[in-house]
């Protein structure tokens, strides 16, 4: 195995790669402990929306709560990887304009075929990393 | 879009996520780093209905995975069949310390997401939660426009 090293992506290039990929995950504590759930993402003004029709999902952002977003991209081949972790917090989308703009992004909600609601995490902060592999 | 070829949905058995977990590459682990949630990706293996991944002493990753409650993700998605399948496990995570569970796990082909250091640790999520399940399309295939 050759040596690595992560290295950490400017703000600028994570949300460059949050701009090009449109999977991720989510993560929050529910009344059970953490979870994580993969979300069918877009960017409004460099935060994370998504649609989801999760109950649980629901009551946290409207309550307000931590929620982490993560994507990230690896090749097998060369063990190279990357990843990408957003932290805010999570809010339900209720102005009618902003529903409309959100509405108009590319978004499928992931979960079942209820009634959904819009989903916003308010970034606070942005980091990234990328496994650097050294000649060994 | 979503309308002309709705998702359907699956609940999956616990046999059924830990067939798909055995052949994911990468999962991720939720954790709380300053009170607050996170998610790091990881190279897992699975041992019995348990997690195991590697971690590196000094990192966030390995501080928030002595003694906690963390969970572990694992998924997959096609875009242009757009259908996949997520499982989620919750658990107690755990350092390895016992000397033959140790060698048993060092035999597995599991590196760690990056050896940002020397030594490492082996930590096992031992599963009290297991879910999953998979989205697919009625007709299967890509639906344009």
């Amino acid at each position: 195995m050759s040596p690595s090293r992560l290295v950490a992506l400017s703000a600028e290039e994570c949300l460059s790669r949050l701009g090009r990929v449109h999977i991720g995950r989510i993560s929050f504590w529910d009344d059970d402990g953490p979870a994580v759930l993969p979300m069918n993402y877009a960017l409004l003004e460099d935060d994370v929306v998504f649609r989801t029709a999760s109950q649980t999902v629901i009551r946290a952002a409207r309550d307000g709560a931590e929620m982490a977003f993560e994507i990230d991209g690896f090749d097998p081949l060369y063990h190279g990887g990357w990843d990408v972790l957003v932290r805010g917090r999570a809010e339900l989308v209720t102005d009618p304009a902003e529903l409309r703009r959100c509405r108009a992004l590319p978004l499928e909600p992931w979960a079942g075929p209820e009634p959904d609601q819009v989903v916003r995490i308010r970034r606070q902060a942005v980091s990234g990393r990328q496994i650097a592999v050294t000649a060994g | 879009m979503a309308s002309r070829d709705p998702p359907i949905y699956e609940e999956l058995s616990e046999p059924e996520c830990l067939a798909l977990l055995e052949r994911a590459p990468v999962g991720r682990v939720g954790i709380s780093i300053q009170a607050l949630p996170a998610v790091l990706p990881v190279n897992y293996v699975v041992v019995g209905r348990d997690v195991v991944f590697r971690t590196v002493p000094g990192t966030k990753l390995d501080a928030a995975t002595t003694g906690t409650v963390v969970a572990f993700e694992a998924d997959h998605y096609d875009p242009e069949r757009r259908d996949g399948w997520s499982v989620l496990v919750r658990g107690v995570a755990h350092e390895v310390t016992d000397d033959a569970e140790l060698a048993g796990l060092r035999a597995l082909p599991l590196e760690p997401w990056a050896l940002d250091g020397e030594a490492d640790r082996f930590v096992r999520v031992t599963t009290t939660m297991m879910s999953g399940r998979r989205i697919r399309r009625r007709h299967g295939a890509r639906v344009s426009g």
